[in-house]
């Protein structure tokens, strides 16, 4: 079910009156009851996909914990000298269950997403021609998003964070929980389930902050991506054909949609989620206000950035693989420090580029924003140096408009391989933006005039919030907003309900971009 | 090691791995304090620790400590 259709409107209403009417210690059972229909609505066979996955992880994370207990109980009833041995054995077992769930679920996901695009590679690899060998396999959406989630929650009991839920259908709930379902956030499991088991009083202002937060999502799905999908999907489907100015646009109001599909669709979650008193974590953090590629990184999709850091990035870098490499630099400090950082960052950028997708449009997207992050960091002490010699260059507001409008064309030109995930899709949208003709930039703008009009006056809006939310020191305009007077606040709201009534693209059963990730 | 011994010598490594004279940390210090305190460099600064008071941090205390301060609880319980 999409968050932009009446049906969920509809189902939302029943959940939250329903949340709020039923006796307080069946809260948590109607929450999850409500993320199953809601799930079902997608594919009613995806349900076994989501209650599988479950089952395993509930499972393996409570053998993890078992074996914790009894490595406890034997340290304690053993001579000292073979309490080293029995730690070791102890490890060694829960490592053999780690590893073999997580090569069920990966292998799962594996299984499901990549296995056209790994039978294509070798079937071109033969020398084959023509059609490669293709499975039809169904792939559940969302997949890849609470498979994630089940991974971080077992490596969290397996490195002792927390211990493992012991009622199935809490830890159930903690995954399947509609809002962060499909496309994330990756919550943080302690922090989520700690949230949903608590019971709840109706708390108006939390409702009403909710649903403003909600509507401001719509806005940004409904009338700026919507409206931004329509001029350019067609153009950039097409591989071009115009002329490169339009091109261009193109590609910059692709940036736009990406944007604010995604980021709606958080704001739409997070809205949801808090008229049920329950806190999500917060993904995007004006990514387009970033001075640098790393940057950029930290304020887009942050919980996915969060989630290759703790249980990938990290990993690699305490490896005695990179440990070893630090220790017999130790001489040349700066390889030392870097060269581990290099190598952990290459493979998790690829891994992240496929991630996306099975595709190789999508692993290169990886590698070209990894190799930014590469750069950034073999030549930091170089930027330090210079920043050191030029103190006042680092404050001034230009070279800060500078770094923000070039990380900006960067992201955008990256999506030329990421917006049509087709390599000669990519080919011909290059050589067409080389190709100006005033005259058909002008037709291109004359047909496209109103749709133009309105996302330029969507986005300037959208400009503006993210601008004065962008410094981490300030809240977000919507605090502001609710310190004003009545007349000014209703003023507000009331032109942000009409703009999407008059101005919404409605798509019906519209897929959000992240959907197919 | 008392605690005031242990923050002035993670203090030396702070301003070593951060290659900056001016930081002074102190318990309640976190990585929003200290600028180019980032995921890269604090797996270093961890490797530094490690090395400069014989100790192996666990990868719940790498993702979960919080400020220096529970850096230094567990350094003196380890150490």
């Amino acid at each position: 079910m999409s968050f932009t259709t009446l049906n969920f409107l509809f189902f939302f209403a029943i959940v939250f009156w329903g949340y709020y009417l039923i006796p307080k210690r069946w809260q948590w059972i109607w929450l999850l009851v409500a993320s199953f229909v809601f799930y079902a609505f997608s594919a009613w066979w995806a349900l076994f996909y989501l209650a599988g996955t479950i089952a395993l992880t509930y499972g393996g994370a409570r053998w993890i914990d078992a074996l914790e207990g009894k490595r406890k109980e034997a340290i304690k009833n053993c001579p000292k000298e073979e309490k080293s041995a029995v730690k070791k054995k102890f490890e060694r077992k829960k490592r053999g269950v780690l590893a073999g769930v997580l090569v069920l679920l990966v292998g799962l996901l594996a299984f499901v997403k990549y296995t056209n695009f790994f039978l294509d590679i070798g079937f071109k690899l033969m020398g084959g021609e023509g059609e490669s060998p293709a499975l039809s396999l169904l792939v559940p959406i969302g997949l890849s998003f609470y498979l994630f989630q089940n991974i971080g929650y077992l490596i969290d009991v397996y490195r002792g964070q927390y211990e493992a839920e012991k009622n199935p259908f809490r830890f159930a709930l903690a995954i399947s929980y509609f809002p962060h379902l499909l496309q994330g956030p990756l919550d943080d499991y302690k922090a989520v389930s700690t949230a949903l088991y608590a019971s709840r009083e109706f708390d108006d202002s939390l409702a009403v902050s909710g649903a403003k937060r909600a509507a401001w999502g719509f806005f940004k799905k409904l009338v700026i991506a919507n409206q931004a999908a329509s001029i350019c999907n067609p153009i950039i489907s097409a591989g071009g054909g115009y002329d490169g100015l339009s091109v261009i646009t193109c590609m910059v109001l692709y940036a736009i949609e990406l944007y604010a599909d995604f980021s709606g669709y958080m704001d739409i979650a997070i809205g949801c989620s808090r008229m049920l008193g329950v806190p999500i974590a917060e993904n995007f953090r004006s990514p387009y206000f970033s001075g640098s590629i790393a940057e950029f990184w930290r304020r887009w999709h942050i919980t996915l950035g969060t989630w290759f850091k703790n249980y990938l990035f990290y990993p690699i870098l305490r490896s005695k693989w990179c440990s070893s490499i630090r220790k017999g630099l130790k001489k040349h400090k700066y390889i030392a420090n870097t060269l581990p950082n290099v190598i952990a960052l290459c493979i998790v950028w690829v891994l992240i580029g496929l991630w996306h997708g099975a595709n190789i449009s999508y692993v290169l997207y990886g590698i070209y924003h990894g190799g930014f992050i590469v750069l950034e960091t073999v030549f930091a002490p170089l930027y330090d140096k210079f920043h050191k010699k030029f103190p006042k260059v680092q404050k001034n507001v230009f070279f800060r408009m500078f770094r923000v409008v070039r990380t900006f064309a960067l992201v955008t030109v990256g999506y030329y391989l990421f917006a049509p995930a087709a390599i000669s899709l990519t080919k011909s949208l290059i050589l067409s933006t080389f190709e100006w003709e005033w005259s058909e930039f002008v037709s291109f703008g004359y047909y496209n005039f109103r749709e133009l009009l309105v996302v330029l006056f969507s986005t300037a809006v959208l400009v503006f919030v993210d601008a004065y939310g962008c410094r981490e020191d300030r809240l977000p305009l919507s605090a502001w907003v609710a310190k004003q007077k009545a007349p000014v606040r209703y003023l507000l709201y009331i032109a942000l309900i009409f703009s999407i009534l008059l101005l919404m693209v409605y798509g019906g059963e519209a897929m959000f971009a992240y959907f197919k990730f | 090691m008392e605690r005031n011994e242990i923050l002035e010598k993670l203090n030396e490594i702070f301003r070593d791995v951060f290659d900056d004279d001016s930081i002074t940390v102190t318990e309640e210090t976190t990585s929003s304090d200290i600028e180019d305190w980032d995921s890269l460099t604090h797996i270093t600064l961890i490797s530094e620790v490690e090395d400069e008071f014989d100790i192996k941090f666990a990868m719940k205390e790498v993702v979960g400590m919080k400020n220096v301060g529970e850096m230094v609880d567990i350094i003196e319980r380890e150490a």
